[in-house]
């Protein structure tokens, strides 16, 4: 239970980060986004955590959205944007990251 | 789609009901477009019911940041409703009145007018002086096809200031409920 706690709680902080990572490259849909995070068993989330996730990112100015309408059988989708200041933000989660790497690592006595 | 999933969205829709329209047409919308992908990936009902959670959970994690934004009922938010109401209070006990009477009022006479010159020029026609309707302007009166010309005239301007002020009427009331809307956000 202790194990579970602590995951979730990890997947709570960096679940942002990944995504910011993910639409760095590329611009991505809601359900995508979902489908490449279930790659990763620490990551793999639902709805209910992603999209207000997004909806959050996007009220502060870190992406935008643009609906594209259904072809042949497909759902509308929602399209994730990264911005400028989206990117400059990944910087700084950057930093933080390695700052904490170097920390652990050290702390591991490597 | 199936039942279930409409109701789930509907339910969903009903808990974000202190979002705006707008907000809460676009949250569904994805939803829904999760629902269909899973569709597509062949997942049945119960399985997109299980992954997407208790409606309410789902609404909440929405609902999650705004709750803690308007916890705070703090001073400078009762300022705001204070003068936001005074200022309502204030001006809409003479625009509300006044643009509500001049409103119809200038559309009907100006009706009312053009009507008149119509009918004094189609009087003269048949033979009747309808000397009840005259235009006077410095002590003269006119013949009726210039009374038409300035009845049609006069009763332009008078329904296009009835217009206008209806228009800024509307565009008061638009004003001060998004105004309350955004403050109760």
């Amino acid at each position: 239970m202790e194990l579970e706690k602590w995951r979730s709680q990890i997947m709570r902080g960096t679940l942002e980060y990944c995504i910011l990572l993910m639409l760095k490259e590329d611009t991505a849909y809601g359900y995508d986004i979902l489908q490449r995070l279930a790659k990763y068993p620490l990551l793999s989330s639902s709805e209910s955590t992603v999209y207000p996730l997004l909806r959050r990112l996007m009220k502060e100015g870190y992406l935008t959205s643009k609906w594209q309408e259904s072809t042949e059988g497909l759902p509308a989708r929602k399209y994730y944007t990264i911005t400028d200041e989206g990117r400059e933000y990944i910087d700084h989660l950057n930093s933080d990251w390695d700052e904490l790497d170097g920390v652990i690592k050290d702390l591991r006595g490597e | 789609m199936d039942k279930r999933l409409e109701a789930y969205l509907e339910k969903v829709n009903r808990y974000l009901k202190e979002m705006s329209l707008t907000e809460r047409e676009d949250i569904i919308k994805e939803i829904r477009s999760s629902m269909i992908e899973m569709q597509n990936d062949g997942l049945v009902t119960e399985q997109i019911l299980e992954r997407l959670g208790d409606a309410k959970e789902m609404a909440r994690a929405y609902l999650g940041d705004m709750i803690i934004k308007t916890k705070g009922v703090g001073l400078k938010k009762v300022a705001l409703l204070i003068t936001y109401w005074s200022v309502v209070g204030f001006t809409g006990m003479f625009v509300l009145p006044i643009l509500g009477i001049l409103a119809p009022t200038f559309i009907l006479g100006g009706i009312i007018c053009i009507f008149g010159g119509i009918f004094k020029v189609i009087g003269t026609f048949l033979g009747y002086d309808m000397s009840f309707i005259i235009v006077q302007f410095a002590g003269r009166s006119f013949g009726p096809f210039i009374t038409l010309v300035i009845s049609l005239f006069m009763g332009a301007l008078l329904a296009g200031l009835g217009v206008v002020s209806w228009q800024l009427l509307k565009a008061y009331i638009a004003k001060v409920s998004d105004t309350k809307r955004y403050l109760e956000l």
